[in-house]
């Protein structure tokens, strides 16, 4: 297993290495640079000052000895500054992922607690009227822009009765708040971000542990299971849903990337300050390192996320023997 | 006095929306300690007359639409699925056709034999001895290495006696084979055979022996019972259905058995 873990992460190098070439590549190849977005708008601007512009951030060098440089650079963690403010891309990054981790992460445990049981209740009454309901329950969820459910709950919640803050993640006094008082603060800001990636994300999973609970209600070994005279609870939970979650699990290691990136549109609707507003922004100005660096340390936690599902997979699957 | 009776049973299979009969109004008894062995070819009906037995026909497949199986004398075709409960495993027990699909691949296969004790047992007994005890009984030696290993980790020989493990730990009453060794190889069929007929003697039970294969009902059973489309074409000792086949079907499937002896006696 050890060994196995070791092996997997020496082979996260070549893919790795390929990301950073990607971004860099998409980055620098595509119209426009840092130091036209600077300085094209601004009439006073001479000819030479854009050019000694390019020449401090290093852009007029050959693109193989920027991504050299900028290489060599990351290895040390080093993501350089912001083209914009001059601050570390690293910090910028170190402020917005524990946002948008809080965010995703609640969501999907939420997810989690709601699509299994309700997959597995669709299961057993297959066909029935419950799963009839939840079916078409998860699918309305899935087929709702999530932008346009979010302005409608905003507008209703936020607007008509004012329950809840329309955007962002602190009030403005914030700071000034009790601890108990920032927690709720902070709970009234995730409610709706929250409920809303979570009832537009829930079909997926449904559908999955739904089908797969069916698949396994189906074998022999359950069939076995009612020979031995055993209760059903124990049955549905002990002998089914082990193997109906195994599948489960690789649906929701491929659904990691999308708890550390964030969503754009979503992020910039509520105004939350995430990893997804971060990387919109950043490209739209062309800053590069806080741009790279969005997509390397991405990639990278994304690669950690496969490797940890493919281990638990592993730990709950006993034919699986890593080598 | 029959153990079981069972009485114009009827059962129907729905797939797809298309209801299926299965079974067709069968009649049959079978008799303490014997061995009775159902024939038939697949589609026939035999697997679904030893689901019926155990209440095994789950509401997906089809459903049993008459008749009535009298055991302890009461009909266990009206009996709460908490009475069935207590039946299935203790008085009955089954013994599935593919051991590969049989045992549960997430647990081990002490967990899974164990699991049939637990609720019998009073507290106190220690259940993994008696489930070491039965892998014992079931032939085998390193029973502490089987106790732990998982379905995958064993041979198809080995899955089918983990299996019978899980089937005879209770000591039950009758136990039905449902083609036991369909799916094993030549070998391992006889092995596993051997260890039922002895199983059959050394706790007294009642068999129902399940099977496509004539010649092996011929040498393992006191009666058979010949199935066809959900019917029973032909049934009584067998010693007697092979020397005076009646019905055409059975004529046909007893001319179809391989006479090695006859070829051994040519040479």
């Amino acid at each position: 297993m050890i060994n196995y873990f070791f092996r997997r992460l020496l082979l996260t190098i070549p893919v790795l290495l390929g990301i950073t070439l990607l971004t860099f590549l998409v980055m620098h190849l595509t119209p426009g640079s840092p130091a036209d977005t600077m300085t094209d708008m601004n009439l006073k601007v001479s000819a030479q000052a854009k050019s000694r512009l390019a020449e401090l951030y290093g852009l007029n060098k050959p693109l193989h000895v920027q991504y050299v440089r900028w290489l060599g650079r990351i290895v040390r963690l080093d993501f350089g500054n912001s083209f914009r403010d001059e601050r570390p891309a690293i910090r910028k990054i170190a402020e917005r992922l524990p946002a948008t981790l809080l965010l995703n992460i609640l969501s999907m445990g939420l997810i989690l607690i709601i699509a299994i049981p309700l997959g597995v209740l669709a299961a057993l009454y297959q066909k029935k009227l419950f799963d009839t309901v939840a079916t078409i329950g998860v699918y309305i969820g899935f087929s709702i822009p999530a932008f346009w459910l979010a302005l409608m709950l905003m507008i209703l919640f936020g607007l008509k009765l004012g329950w809840l803050p329309l955007s962002g993640l602190h009030s403005i006094n914030y700071d000034d708040l009790s601890l108990p008082g920032k927690c709720l603060d902070l709970a009234r800001h995730l409610v709706l971000p929250v409920f809303i990636s979570a009832f537009t994300g829930l079909a997926g999973l449904t559908r999955y542990t739904r089908s797969s609970m069916i698949d396994v209600l189906k074998q022999d070994y359950i069939r076995m299971a009612y020979a031995k005279g055993l209760p059903r609870r124990r049955i549905l939970f002990h002998h089914a849903l082990k193997n109906a979650l195994l599948p489960v699990i690789t649906i929701f290691g491929l659904s990691l990337p999308g708890l550390i990136g964030g969503g754009f549109i979503f992020e910039t609707i509520f105004a939350y300050p995430g990893m997804g507003r971060l990387g919109y922004d950043a490209i739209m100005a062309r800053d590069y390192p806080v741009v790279m660096a969005v997509g390397v340390i991405v990639a990278f936690l994304t690669l950690a996320g496969n490797l940890i599902a493919d281990m638990s997979y592993a730990i709950a699957d006993p034919r699986i023997t890593l080598k | 006095m029959s153990i079981i009776t069972v009485h114009n049973l009827s059962v129907h299979y729905s797939r797809d929306g298309e209801i299926i009969p299965a079974l067709r109004n069968i009649s049959f008894e079978i008799e303490p300690g014997e061995t009775l062995a159902i024939v038939g070819e697949s589609g026939s009906g035999k697997s679904t007359v030893a689901l019926s037995l155990m209440g095994l026909i789950l509401p997906y497949e089809g459903k049993i639409t008459g008749g009535e199986i009298i055991f302890d004398g009461r009909n266990l075709l009206v009996q709460s699925q908490e009475q069935w409960r207590s039946i299935r495993g203790k008085d009955i027990a089954i013994v599935l056709q593919d051991p590969f699909s049989s045992l549960n691949p997430v647990l081990t296969a002490g967990e899974q034999i164990a699991e049939s004790v637990r609720h019998t047992l009073v507290a106190g007994n220690d259940i993994k001895a008696t489930v070491l005890n039965a892998l014992r009984e079931t032939l085998f030696t390193d029973t502490e290495r089987i106790y732990a290993s998982y379905p995958h980790q064993l041979s198809g020989g080995q899955r089918q006696r983990v299996a019978i493990a899980m089937a005879i730990i209770n000591h039950p009453r009758i136990l039905i084979a449902d083609e036991p060794t369909t799916a094993l190889d030549v070998t391992t069929q006889k092995e596993v055979l051997d260890l039922l007929v002895r199983l059959k003697q050394e706790l007294s039970l009642t068999m129902v022996f399940i099977t496509h294969n004539l010649a092996l009902a011929a040498m393992r059973a006191d009666r058979v019972m010949i199935m066809r489309e959900g019917t029973i074409v032909e049934s009584g000792p067998t010693a007697a259905v092979f020397r005076h086949p009646h019905h055409a079907y059975t004529q046909a499937l007893v001319a179809a058995v391989p006479r090695l002896k006859y070829r051994e006696h040519i040479k």
